[in-house]
């Protein structure tokens, strides 16, 4: 029996057919959902509430600015498309770009901007005001264009101004109808938003009402941003759910279709989440005991990124011990930086001498003077001031021939810093200066030392004392007051007025100039000494792509904008701006349009994250600490006297 | 009861051996422990971080290299001793208000058992962390929180055995004799409360080696001093635990769990020779 | 006295006492050094003047006095503040998920050891001196030996991480909603489930020693042999007469247990990261949220205070020689 031909070729074919035509078909790519393993929950929904990473991190996602920070840590544009501003700097012209919508639909225009402004200035929200107060007026000149009239000169206007978040007009005007105090109200509670809703229908024009009152019936809240990711789901301590902005107006992003932030509330868990794939990154740094076992698994990232916080301590000039500068500068070189970096934080830290943060460039002078561990150069310089040992019992007197003792305060909380005070504390022993390390509350460290101010030297980790824009804020005479950010006490004419000669300068290059030459003052006269940098580390894995490494750490917003599951490598799509300022020298980087980073900067598995063992064993560090301390051995003993009396007692009992 | 004979009664109960037992070997690692310790305290960096278990190191290392079996023995001591005075002065003061309150009675004793209600009353934690807060964390604060927080119950225990004593016929007689109140209390009534109160007490160190632990854990006592409690903060802290890295995590809480079940053992076991109803025959 | 008489005064004293510790709280939480707004200095990118405008916000240099009076006359209305931390009002974050989530972890492992303690104290004192009766006995002293946090560690590290039979931690695994109520619950017991071993195992402990060695010491007393001379079964004296006279302070320490419930157990919420309130407490004293820890703490009170009260009613009920005083 033979098989006709026809009857084999028809199923060939077909087969065939099949095959070229699903090749041909577009491929329905399946929806790609990125999971961070977040800390805590969001502390507060109202976005006028941002005083927390966590509250940031959503603000990031959901709410536009006009300049974002790049990798580069510098502000390029976002939602302007072109600016300019006067001679004199106290003028500026926005024009934001025309395809920009809001979550419901309704489009951003200049009127938006306009009102965020004047809305912040009116209800001093204490996260935002800061960043208008310096503003006189904002007029609107047509849909997408504003006019900025500033009240004094502000240098760093695109970071402070440009990164504020615009607020939808038709939305908070009639937040504020019902809410006093805008801070209250909250934007996912029913019975807030069905009061805010009303006002909308009734005062906004119908096209507009009725989008948002769409978007609030399919998501039932009135969280709406420009952002690239919405809110769809916030269940406190649990997950914050959200999806990809259809109308957002930078084109193939975000690349993920749905961003969910996971709680796990201990870094541990977060890191097993991503181990075990419930989650793709780590919003914490990973736990130092996991990074062996991490680097071995050929499913995980281990990235390498220095922290935008600097660990530092700071000095009460007040104080006649402590406000002797050549006291200082001996603390300085009695602290043994490197050991700190390559012991007590296993290596996974990176030195600071600098007082700007060495991720600002274009900011930081790297030729400020580096105090190195040098016990020998610590003691003649206390010589050299006077603080000689008169009595010879092994302790320096101050020079007025006075016995004295620094106390060290520490934020209990953290070993690590307890641990660098305990190793000053050891070596200023050497050296014959007595000081005592003391482990307290966190809270209580900043009352003792920011309100009371009565302090010798303390340890904290901050970001803001580092950066250009808030020195004006930080070292001068006015912020010495109780309270203030100032609590060393830190008062230098020279370095106000030059201060106050970079801030009205609007050239950069300039400004550059003399805020290197500020660090030198600061260097030298040592109001804090900046420590250490710690490593970031957030874990994340292998099939993830699009990571940004910058400092700060791996999850950042162009990683959350580029996290994609298809292999592509990530992107910086800065609003290309439409013609060139034309006025005095711009900001730096604003020509740079799409740039692609290079993927070999985000896979650091060269990165050696193992500890160097030499530089452990050489010096164990003998800390004289007790091991009970004496009022407790007094207890005990009173305590042992106490039971032996008891004892002694019962044995006469006769019965 | 004289003291040799309790004793051997505690000798016979199978409790109070081995609670005996434990004690002695706990007594025995405190007093020398730091003394036959390879390592110090303070000693980073003499082996690996994390480093497992092995000849050298036969309970590993922790984060910054230091030899656990060292952290131990030099802990055994502040935990145990801790312990000890925390119980001790709870136990005093106890003792001491449920004596005055108990035998006074009337607005005296209404005022200190009102006292007593409020301190039950407050949540011990939430009083914990305000006094580490007002005094800053240290050892000594331990110590005072957890006396102050253990005294009620044993104030109120003392206090109902005095109103029954308060009644019996020597107390009386003294009474008319012209004796002082401070005579019948300290002479006639207290040290009929001492079985009692010794029992209490054994029974209050093994509350406040718990205690002790707690504290640490939650941060609130000397971070820099390596109580079983620390370790274990830093254990959980450092990540030991997801990591599987037992021999940061199991060591230290056997050596709670041993302080605790001696003092309890030896608690039971007295509570049965002061308690004639509880006793086997 | 009779028992209304008597419930009304105790009332009236548990009132009082209430009113007496809110205010004694109130001045005592305020007198702790720290500051409330210190956790800005440690958030990122926060401006430098953010936090001596949230400082004049929130209205903390005002007299100490009259912030106790204006809190007073709020308590009236029911009205317990905003939290200095979150911005929102106390009572959205202590009567939400996190009450939920205390009481039910809490409550059940409370009941379950409460139950287990309970049978098993029976069982021993009725083969009083066996070695069942030992091991019982041994097996209790040891689980009341064992620092919670330490087993909860344990526990995570074996069936969590080696094992990954449960959830290291958290409430629910939820990324997506769930697809039904009964789904939900599931993945809630099953994260529920490794703290609830240690809560239960750790406090079963504590029943069982209570109950048997009450029971045990009454075995003693006349009325018992005297029950036994008259004819009754051994089962029924156990029952009628010496579990009821073992019942007051029994009773007591259940009473104890349900008003402990929500301070929850800040250690077992740590480690589990079971967002309840008992770690909303230890968070809140941390960042001297004064608002909030108030209203913890007036909840915690209220709960205490309740239960004694019910506890003391039915010792009165129990025993009458308590309401003759």
């Amino acid at each position: 029996m033979k098989r006709s031909r026809s009857s084999q070729l028809v199923p060939c074919l077909v087969l065939a057919f099949m095959v070229v035509g699903s090749a041909l078909l577009p491929t329905v790519r399946a929806e790609e959902t990125l999971i961070v393993a977040s800390m805590k929950y969001i502390k507060n929904p109202n976005p006028l509430k941002e005083e927390t990473w966590y509250d940031w991190w959503l603000n990031l996602v959901m709410y536009d600015r006009l300049f974002r920070d790049g990798p580069d840590l510098e502000p390029h544009p976002w939602l302007c498309s072109w600016y300019e501003h006067s001679p004199d700097g106290m003028v500026w012209t926005f024009r934001i770009v025309g395809n920009a919508y809001w979550h419901d639909g309704n489009p951003i225009t200049a009127d938006d901007i306009a009102f965020t402004v004047d809305f912040y200035k009116k209800y001093q929200p204490p996260s935002w005001y800061p960043l208008v107060e310096f503003v006189d007026r904002v007029e609107v000149l047509d849909k997408y264009t504003v006019k900025v009239y500033l009240a004094t000169f502000n240098a760093w206007l695109l970071r402070t101004f440009g990164e504020m978040i615009i607020l939808p007009k038709h939305v908070w005007q009639h937040v504020a109808e019902v809410f006093s105090d805008p801070t209250l109200f909250n934007p996912l509670s029913d019975s807030d938003v069905k009061k805010v809703m009303e006002r909308i229908a009734a005062g906004e024009p119908p096209d507009v009402a009725s989008k948002t009152k769409s978007f609030v019936d399919t998501y039932k809240h009135l969280r709406i941003g420009s952002g690239p990711y919405m809110l769809v789901r916030w269940v406190e301590g649990e997950v914050l759910d959200l999806v990809k902005h259809p109308k957002y107006f930078k084109p193939g992003f975000p690349r993920a279709d749905r961003l969910v932030f996971k709680v796990y509330t201990t870094d541990e868990a977060q890191y097993l989440a991503v181990k075990k794939g419930e989650a793709h990154i780590m919003m914490w740094t990973a736990p130092y005991a996991v990074l062996p076992e991490a680097q071995a698994d050929p499913n995980l990232v281990v990235p390498k990124s220095p922290d935008t916080y600097i660990g530092f301590i700071g000095f009460n000039l007040r104080d006649p011990i402590t406000g002797n500068k050549n006291f200082r500068k001996a603390v300085a070189y009695a602290l043994d930086k490197n050991f700190v970096v390559n012991t007590l934080m296993l290596g996974y830290a990176e030195r600071v001498d600098t007082y700007v943060h060495p991720g600002y460039k274009f900011w930081v002078n790297l030729d400020v003077p580096k105090y190195s561990f040098d016990l020998a150069k610590a003691a003649q310089l206390l010589d050299e001031a006077g603080f000689k040992d008169v009595d010879n019992d092994g302790w320096r007197e101050s020079p007025t021939g006075q016995k004295f003792e620094v106390t060290i305060y520490s934020p209990e909380y953290d070993p690590v810093r307890v641990r660098i005070c305990d190793l000053l504390v050891e070596n200023l022993a050497k050296i014959g200066v007595k000081a005592v390390n003391k482990p307290v509350d966190f809270d209580v460290m900043i009352d003792y030392v920011y309100n009371q101010q009565k302090f010798h030297i303390y340890i904290i980790e901050n970001d803001a004392n580092f950066m250009p824009w808030y020195y004006s804020s930080t070292y001068v005479e006015e912020q010495t007051a109780p309270g203030g950010n100032n609590p060393w006490g830190f008062v230098n004419k020279e370095f106000e007025e030059l201060l106050r000669k970079a801030d009205s300068t609007p050239d950069d290059n300039a400004r550059a100039q003399m805020y290197k030459q500020l660090q030198a003052i600061l260097a030298d006269e040592l109001p804090l000494l900046p420590i250490y940098v710690r490593y970031w580390i957030q874990i994340y894995r292998k099939e993830l792509s699009g990571v940004v490494d910058m400092t700060g750490g791996s999850l950042n917003f162009w990683t959350l904008i580029n996290g994609n599951f298809r292999g592509l490598p990530p992107e910086l799509p800065y609003t290309a701006l439409e013609k060139p300022t034309p006025t005095t020298t711009p900001p730096t980087p604003t020509q740079v349009t799409t740039v692609t980073v290079a993927t070999t900067k985000t896979v650091p598995t060269t990165v050696p994250v193992t500890v160097t063992q030499t530089s452990l064993v050489t010096s164990p560090v003998t800390v004289t600490t007790p091991y009970t301390p004496p009022e407790v051995v007094a207890a005990s003993v009173i305590a042992i006297v106490f039971v032996g009396a008891l004892m002694y007692l019962l044995g006469r009992r006769t019965k | 009861m004289r003291l040799g004979e309790s004793f051997r009664i505690l000798f016979r109960n199978p409790y109070g051996r081995l609670g005996l037992s434990l004690i002695a070997l706990l007594s025995v690692i405190a007093a020398v422990g730091p003394y036959i310790s390879p390592y110090g305290v303070w000693e980073y960096g003499v082996c690996k971080p994390f480093e497992p278990p092995s000849p050298t190191h036969p309970l590993g290392c922790d984060e910054i290299g230091r030899d656990i079996l060292a952290l131990l023995l030099h802990g055994s001591r502040v935990s145990l001793l801790v312990g000890f005075t925390a119980a001790v002065f709870s136990t005093l003061l106890g003792a001491l208000v449920g004596l005055v309150g108990g035998y006074f009675g009337g607005f005296v004793d209404a005022v200190l058992m009102r006292v007593v209600d409020a301190l039950l009353a407050i949540p011990g934690l939430v009083l914990m962390i305000i006094f580490a807060a007002v005094l800053g964390p240290s050892l000594f604060n331990v110590v005072l929180v957890i006396s102050v927080l253990s005294w009620p119950p044993i104030a109120r225990v003392v206090r109902s055995q005095v109103l029954s004593l308060k009644e019996s016929p020597h107390v009386e007689a003294a009474r008319a004799f012209g004796a002082g109140s401070a005579r019948i209390i300290f002479r006639h009534i207290a040290p009929a409360t001492l079985p009692l109160l010794v029992a209490n007490m054994v029974l209050q160190v093994s509350n406040a080696v718990i205690s002790e632990s707690a504290l640490s854990f939650l941060g609130l006592g000397d971070p820099r001093i390596p109580t079983w409690g620390n370790i274990l903060r830093f254990a959980f802290r450092m990540g030991a635990m997801s990591a599987g890295y037992w021999w940061y995590v199991v060591p230290p809480g056997i050596g709670i769990v041993l302080a605790v079940l001696s003092a309890t053992f030896l608690g039971y076991a007295l509570d049965e020779i002061v308690n004639p109803k509880l006793r086997r025959y | 006295m009779s028992m209304p008489r008597y419930a009304a005064l105790r009332a009236a004293q548990t009132a009082i006492s209430f009113f007496i510790l809110v205010a004694i709280a109130f001045f005592l939480f305020r007198v702790m050094p720290g500051d409330p707004t210190a956790f800005l200095l440690e958030s990122t990118k926060i401006h430098p003047e953010t936090r001596q405008l949230l400082k004049q916000r929130l209205g903390l240099d005002r007299p100490l006095v009259e912030q106790f009076f204006i809190y007073f006359k709020n308590l009236f209305i029911g009205e317990l503040g905003y939290s200095l931390y979150y911005g929102r009002p106390v009572t959205e974050l202590m009567f939400g998920r996190r009450l939920v989530n205390t009481l039910v972890l809490v409550g059940t492992s409370t009941a379950a050891a409460i139950g287990i303690g309970l049978v098993l104290a029976l069982a021993s004192v009725r083969r009083y001196g066996s070695k069942v009766d030992s091991a019982l006995t041994t097996f209790s002293m040891v689980t009341y030996s064992v620092p919670t946090f330490w087993l909860g560690m344990i526990l995570i590290m074996v069936f969590a991480v080696r094992l990954r039979w449960f959830p290291v931690g958290g409430t629910v695994t939820a990324i997506t909603a769930h697809s039904s109520p009964l789904e939900y619950l599931a993945d809630y017991l099953w994260h529920m489930a490794l703290p609830f071993t240690v809560l239960t195992l750790i406090e079963i402990g504590y029943n069982y020693l209570i109950v048997r060695n009450t029971m045990v010491s009454l075995l003693q007393e006349d009325f018992v042999y005297l029950a036994r001379a008259k004819g009754l079964s051994e089962g029924e004296v156990m029952r009628r007469h010496v579990f009821r006279a073992a019942l007051p302070p029994f009773a007591t320490i259940v009473g104890l247990q349900i008003a402990g419930i929500f301070t929850g157990a800040v250690m077992t919420e740590t480690i589990f990261s079971w967002e309840g309130l008992g770690r909303l407490l230890y968070d809140a004293v941390s960042t001297r949220d004064y608002p909030l820890i108030q209203g913890i703490f007036m909840l915690i009170l209220a709960a205490f205070l309740a239960t004694n009260y019910v506890v003391d009613l039915l010792y009165a009920a129990l025993d009458p020689r308590v309401r003759l005083k």
